[in-house]
């Protein structure tokens, strides 16, 4: 007998040991893990790029303040406690982030990128 | 169409992927219970191997089918599932030529069966091979694979792949050969 004709009956043969998902949900299933594996990757990429735009941020505030010479660690009197030094510290760096609008600028830009990347993460959602 | 569908998701399309599940599930759920022989863990083989086809989509090279790339990742889930690391890929198997009578045999008793007969006596009769040699039948000839993706998808060689073949198929027909006979017996 040629190869081709036991191919042909053994190809008859097997056609019967086809096997189906009797599962009616499975494609949902699937779709759904794959939709949350998209979000989790979405998710992992945006902290990625958040933490940049941070990063950058903070090397734009140091450089902005060596710019104007400006310097958060004053000299305090030996005999300030260790807890008014860091309240004067932080109240000096919310005068010199609060009331320079370059980075009130920066902070808005930040919050307006925050707000678009949530509503397009909103968007994908019920898409 | 499949090339255009994969640049779709890896874009942040991914309900193209829904094309890919309804295409090639049925044959990954085969490929899987051949394996693994069991149906819920098939079908978990069959999930899991759908999400790892997803994340790694970007790296999928179209040097080879979607299909044949799929697969490996169901039969390397599905030996991973039974903790064997690959299959066998040694060559030492004894050739012995098929009995073309057994063949013709079989092939008209068979074909003499009522479809649910022929489907149970096929189960039973690649239930008694091992799951390489059922994976080896059913990619070449119910998902109509060639030597080559064959080989691609198992990751032995062409050569191999062929006398695997021959031994398996020779192994389901004696397997078969003394069932229906037992069966005809039985009639009688």
């Amino acid at each position: 007998m040629e190869n081709s004709n036991i191919d042909k009956i053994t190809k008859d043969i097997l056609q019967n040991s086809a096997l189906e998902l009797k599962n009616p949900d499975f494609n949902s299933i699937i779709m759904n893990k794959i939709i949350s594996e998209n979000r989790k990757q979405r998710f992992f990429y945006n902290s990625l790029l958040y933490m940049l735009i941070f990063i950058i941020f903070d090397i734009f505030i140091i450089l902005l303040l060596k710019f104007f010479n400006i310097n958060i660690f004053q000299s305090y009197p030996e005999n300030d406690s260790l807890a008014i030094k860091i309240l004067k510290t932080l109240n000096s760096l919310g005068d010199i982030v609060f009331g320079n609008s370059i980075i009130q600028y920066s902070i808005i830009s930040l919050f307006i990128v925050f707000i678009v990347n949530k509503l397009s993460s909103s968007v994908f959602k019920h898409s | 169409m499949e090339s255009l569908y994969i640049r779709k998701i890896i874009e942040g399309d991914v309900s193209k992927f829904s094309y890919f599940v309804e295409s090639y599930k049925n044959m990954a759920f085969s490929i899987a219970f051949r394996i693994i022989n069991n149906t819920e863990d098939a079908e978990e083989v069959v999930q899991d191997s759908f999400l790892k086809a997803f994340k790694s989509l970007s790296k999928f090279r179209k040097d080879s089918k979607f299909s044949t790339w799929f697969y490996k990742i169901v039969v390397n889930s599905s030996l991973s599932k039974i903790k064997k690391p690959r299959l066998d890929i040694s060559s030492d198997i004894d050739l012995i030529n098929e009995k073309e009578v057994i063949i013709e045999n079989v092939g008209s008793a068979y074909k003499s069966l009522t479809l649910a007969d022929q489907k149970k006596y096929i189960d039973i009769a690649l239930g008694e091979l091992n799951y390489e040699e059922r994976l080896i039948l059913s990619l070449y000839y119910l998902n109509e694979n060639s030597i080559e993706e064959v080989s691609e998808i198992t990751g032995i060689k062409k050569e191999t792949i062929k006398m695997k073949l021959l031994r398996a198929r020779k192994k389901m027909y004696i397997v078969l050969n003394e069932k229906l006979k037992s069966e005809t017996k039985n009639i009688l």
